[in-house]
């Protein structure tokens, strides 16, 4: 989950009160971030990844305000022209089509600022971003530009400049191969082919989207207009990330310019917009998700609080015209405006309520049969063991002497767990080495999931119950596991079954039986293989048994 | 210890023994009472308990002849072979003389001439180089009589004299015996032992040791004595069968969400994409879709969905909102996608299912739950598993809501056994409003955040034909067993160690 890191005298500052750490607490819990650290002087709040406009402490103040009742309603941000134009070739619109700027005027940053923005930054690339994917952001200064900027595709291997952190020219090519941010994002370009590029009137090269901006635009204390670029390839999503960069901004009372993006076809658009959109609030439906009668005008109070505007323009009905400010990029359903209707009323102040749907409750059949079994096996002294479905193939197999066509991972986290098992047994006998220390006679057994490969079922796999046992101790023999295999039978009611004798690979040889019941096999018991005894370091007899219990009901 | 009390035969023959000699070592016992060692040592230990013996530790010498004390037994010390030999010559005699006559070991007479010296059994005289030799008197040889008693066992009572103990010193240097010290048990009479014995002993019937069956059925058991057993005594150690006690915690819950009126459900673990994400409003772009955190499968890898109108449904709700009046994602949605294989990473999947049974195999009001395994790719420490037990109730009703939900939950945290509950907003991709439980731990003195809970999104239900609401809630059940049991490590949770689970108790 996304965190930020807030110095109190800057949240306080910009909510223009005095709040101590434990006060901002209270409210941050209120508005359902959490708290990672606190201290003294600052405080750590994480929060989940629908609200990246709390990516920015201004962003966060602002939702604080609300929440507080110091500001409510719809932020009001100036928006002005800037006259600069952005003029994007049709060379870019397979590789990153999309670009949407903005202008920043009169900034006074200081390093702590400075690393802010960065942070806020590298948040909008990866919650929104997807890691760059869909946005990257660049953030310049614009002194030595010169309008209008042009964004096209040039060829990877022409068009050396010099990037952050370098101080020879490179080409975008050499970038993706030697430099750390290339060979990081290389995979989201072609660096064989036309690569996203923005450069000015001069062309002064702004940006190698989404890899490195170059060293001309490197925004210092000095810095005091911005430009910023975001493009992408998911118009929504470069959009986001830009109106909430933004307003983040605006919020800090800096003056935010529009840019004139004119596309290859003539269009053009100007961004930001800081345009609110506008959703209708049904009361009956927040009663009804909620179950809080609110009137018209406390649900208005409320959305006002959660920094939503009404629209006044449109007659009183029977809904409330929200206006949704562009940086709510969370806000999809009308079921969001209300999420935060109850926020701003106060999860903590809501009265909880039993329903009156009366039921009686009802076990699952499986579930009750694998409790039975576990009774069953109690009663014989057995302890449970609840172990790892996923497991080596190695030990499950190869030291078991057998072989197998099981569920397969396609990424898994070690050599440990990288199959789905098909027996129980194998993983009993893991378990008896584990515990070759402690003392003897052990007597285990779980009711487990496995898992088979079957393409006529709906996930080509199938999940079936297993009761599995295993006896170790010095004189343990099969008469002893043929007694325990016969009670457990007779326990679960098993009248007319065969024993059989029986040839398994992890079983010694004359002292394995299958059960067969109604001329099917049902499972398997015997002693254990003295060759995989000594695969896994095992120095006294093991008696085993499988039964797959769900064939018997 | 009343004086009246009976004693066992051996414990009489004991104490009779002991009278007459007030103080005994245990092996003086073993020997004179021929009974076996270790019954002996048992009886001494009952009759200290019973007050009547002061068993007392001692250091005793075991003194014995070494072969060569032995010989000398028979022919005597060297320097009395010397003695005889010199006796039979008149007046003085040159030593070397002496040596080569007498016909004694040269050796031997080497010896002997220290001791002789020493005991003053002769007289030596020195003329120029030459050395003389005549016999005096053979005075008393103590040493003589030491190897004598040991002979005849009667040297423990020599051993307190000094003289005696010189005497020891000395043959134990030459080599003639050897002394061990040897930790022994000596038994006395304690006063009430004394006593006891003044009265005269009371001596009981002999004690049996087993109820046989022949006793039960004859009643023979009634005329016997039967010995006492000592409840502080080890006895082999018995263990108990038992359920692992994650299975304990799944079952202590399932009996909660029964109480409240619901019924269990269970699903697939290898689950299609469909289900897991896409029927969640997950976007097929969520970072949780990704390989670092959710297990796809190479083997088998392709699942069949449900029919194309549900899965155009769910398709539609991601790109544009679909029927449900939401924005949507606004992505274009892949079929290859979600018929991709995994291990399900909620049991919310096998949650969906159901709900997507609505109106065919049930009909709203509905209370459901599962409790189940559920696969995340981590690697595992203290804190991550890759495997874990997760659970999750719905209901679905016309009439109920967040507050409802509120209700459902300290319900159910409070049949768990935590009475602070606090509520606050969170999100989940399919959930809205959505809220964190809190729960507070007196122990720690600190709120923990357990589970996750909400009313699933129209985008969610719509596309299955659920109108009604779903209230849903669920959590991991790691944390739960860690405060039941007081654990630190999450690996402990899903604990194989034999030794650990014969030592923990049942939970109650």
């Amino acid at each position: 989950m996304p965190v930020i890191d807030i110095p109190l005298a800057k949240l306080n500052k910009l909510l223009g009160k005095d709040l101590t750490v434990d006060e901002i607490e209270e409210y941050s819990l209120q508005l359902g971030t959490k708290i990672d650290d606190k201290r003294e002087d600052s405080i750590k709040i994480e929060y989940d990844p629908n609200r990246p406009d709390f990516c920015s402490i201004p962003g966060f103040a602002r939702a604080l305000k609300g929440i507080i009742g110091l500001e409510t309603g719809l932020p009001k941000y100036a928006l002005k022209g800037s006259g600069i134009k952005v003029k994007v070739e049709t060379s870019v619109a397979k590789v990153r089509p999309i670009i949407k700027c903005a202008v920043i005027r009169g900034v006074n940053l200081d390093a702590d600022d400075i690393a802010d923005l960065m942070h806020t930054q590298e948040t909008l690339h990866w919650v929104i971003g997807r890691d760059r994917k869909k946005v990257s952001i660049g953030i310049h200064d614009m002194k030595d530009l010169a309008p209008p900027y042009k964004y096209y595709g040039v060829k990877a291997d022409s068009h050396p400049f010099v990037p952050l952190g370098e101080n020879v020219e490179m080409t975008p090519q050499q970038i993706c191969k030697d430099h750390p941010k290339g060979s990081k994002y290389a995979h989201l370009v072609q660096p064989d082919g036309i690569v996203p590029f923005l450069v000015d009137n001069n062309e002064g090269v702004l940006s190698f989207p989404p890899i490195i901006n170059g060293i001309l635009t490197l925004v210092t204390e000095k810095t005091k207009d911005i430009f910023i670029d975001a493009t992408g390839t998911d118009d929504r999503a470069v959009t986001n990330a830009l109106e909430i960069l933004t307003s983040s901004f605006a919020e800090n009372g800096y003056q935010v310019e529009t840019v004139t993006i004119e596309m290859s076809d003539g269009q053009k658009i100007a961004t930001p917009t800081f345009a609110a959109t506008l959703k209708q609030l049904h009361p009956k439906y927040v009663a009804e998700i909620l179950g809080l009668e609110l009137t018209r005008d406390e649900l208005i109070k409320y959305l006002l609080k959660a920094r939503y505007g009404i629209d006044k323009s449109t007659k009183e009905g029977k809904t409330i015209p929200v206006q949704v400010p562009s940086y709510r990029v969370d806000v999809l359903h009308e079921v969001d405006l209300i999420e935060d209707v109850a926020i701003a009323y106060g999860y903590h102040l809501m009265e909880p309520e039993i329903d009156d749907i009366v039921f009686y409750g009802s076990q699952h059949p499986v579930f009750r049969m694998q409790n039975k079994c576990r009774e069953i096996l109690i009663g014989l002294g057995f302890i449970e063991m609840v172990s790892y479905t996923l497991v080596s193939r190695n030990w499950h197999y190869s030291k078991m002497r057998t072989e197998g066509n099981p569920i397969e991972l396609l990424n898994p986290v070690s050599s440990e767990f990288n199959i789905f098992r098909d027996s129980i047994v194998p993983s009993l006998i893991n378990i008896l080495q584990k515990n070759k220390p402690h003392s003897l006679p052990q007597k285990i057994f779980e009711v487990g999931d496995i898992s088979r490969r079957d393409d006529s079922l709906e996930t080509k796999a199938s999940r079936e119950i297993f009761l599995s046992g295993a006896i170790i101790h010095p004189k343990m023999n099969f008469v002893e596991i043929k007694s325990n295999v016969e009670a457990i039978l007779k326990a679960l009611g098993v009248k007319k079954y065969k024993l059989q004798s029986a040839s398994h690979p992890s079983f010694f040889d004359g002292r394995c039986a299958k059960i067969m019941v109604k001329g099917s096999k049902i499972g398997i018991f015997g002693e254990i293989h003295p060759e995989v005894l000594t695969n896994f370091e095992l120095e006294n007899p093991v008696g085993a048994f499988e039964i797959e219990v769900e064939k018997l009901f | 210890m009343p004086a009246t009390t009976a004693v066992t035969a051996n414990q009489a023959k004991i104490l009779k023994f002991i009278q007459s000699e007030k103080e005994i070592s245990q092996p003086k016992l073993v020997e004179t009472t021929k009974l076996d060692q270790v019954v002996v040592a048992k009886t001494i230990l009952e009759l200290s308990e019973m007050g009547l013996l002061d068993s007392i530790e001692k250091t005793e010498q075991e003194i014995a002849l070494t072969k060569e004390g032995k010989s000398y037994l028979k022919v005597g010390l060297p320097e009395k072979q010397v003695f005889v030999e010199l006796q039979k010559v008149k007046g003085k005699i040159l030593l070397d003389d002496f040596k080569e006559k007498s016909g004694l070991d040269p050796l031997l007479v080497n010896i002997a001439i220290g001791w002789l010296r020493r005991k003053n059994w002769v007289e030596f005289s020195k003329e120029g180089k030459k050395t003389f030799v005549e016999s005096k008197k053979m005075t008393e040889d103590l040493d003589e009589q030491v190897l004598t008693s040991i002979k005849n066992n009667e040297i423990q009572k020599m051993l307190k004299d000094p003289k005696v103990q010189e005497s020891i010193k000395n043959l134990s240097k030459r080599k003639i015996l050897i002394v061990n010290e040897k930790r022994i048990r000596i038994a006395k009479l304690t006063s009430e032992g004394q006593k006891i014995l003044k009265k005269g002993l009371k001596i009981q019937d002999k004690l049996e040791t087993t109820l046989t069956p022949k006793m039960i059925i004859t009643g023979s058991w009634r005329k016997k004595k039967f010995k006492a057993y000592d409840p502080t005594e080890d006895v082999p150690v018995t263990y108990f069968g038992r359920r692992h006690p994650i299975i304990e915690v799944v079952n202590e819950m399932r009996e909660i969400f029964f109480e409240m009126g619901f019924h269990e459900i269970r699903g697939p673990i290898v689950e299609s994409e469909f289900w897991n994400f896409d029927a969640l409003f997950q976007p097929q772009d969520h970072p949780a879709r990704e390989m670092h955190d959710t297990f796809k499968l190479a083997q088998p890898n392709k699942a069949d969905l449900p029919p194309k109108e549900i899965v155009d449904n769910v398709a539609k709700t991601h790109q544009n909102g679909w029927k449900t009046k939401s924005k949507g994602w606004g992505y274009k949605w892949s079929l290859a996608e979600a018929e991709r294989l995994v291990l399900r990473t909620h049991t919310t999947a096998t949650t969906v299912r159901h709900l997507s049974k609505a109106y065919k195999e049930w009909t709203p009001p509905e209370k459901v739950f599962s409790i189940d395994r559920v696969y995340r790719n981590e690697a595992i420490d203290f804190k991550h598993l890759a495997e874990f037990m997760q659970f999750e109730g719905i209901i679905v009703d016309k009439n109920v809501t967040l507050r409802n939900l509120m209700g459902t939950i300290k319900t159910f945290y409070g049949k768990m056994g935590f009475k602070k509950i606090r509520l606050t907003p969170s999100f989940y991709p399919y959930t809205e409003p959505s809220m964190s439980t809190l729960i507070y731990v007196d122990k720690f003195k600190t709120w923990f955040e357990m589970g996750g809970s909400g009313i699933f999104r129209p985008e969610v239900t719509l596309p299955f034909g659920v109108k009604e609401k779903v209230l849903a809630w669920g959590q991991g059940l790691d944390r739960l067993v860690m405060l039941k049991l007081d654990l630190d490590d999450i690996r402990e949770v899903y604990s194989t160690n034999i030794d650990r689970l014969r030592n923990t108790p049942i939970i109650f």
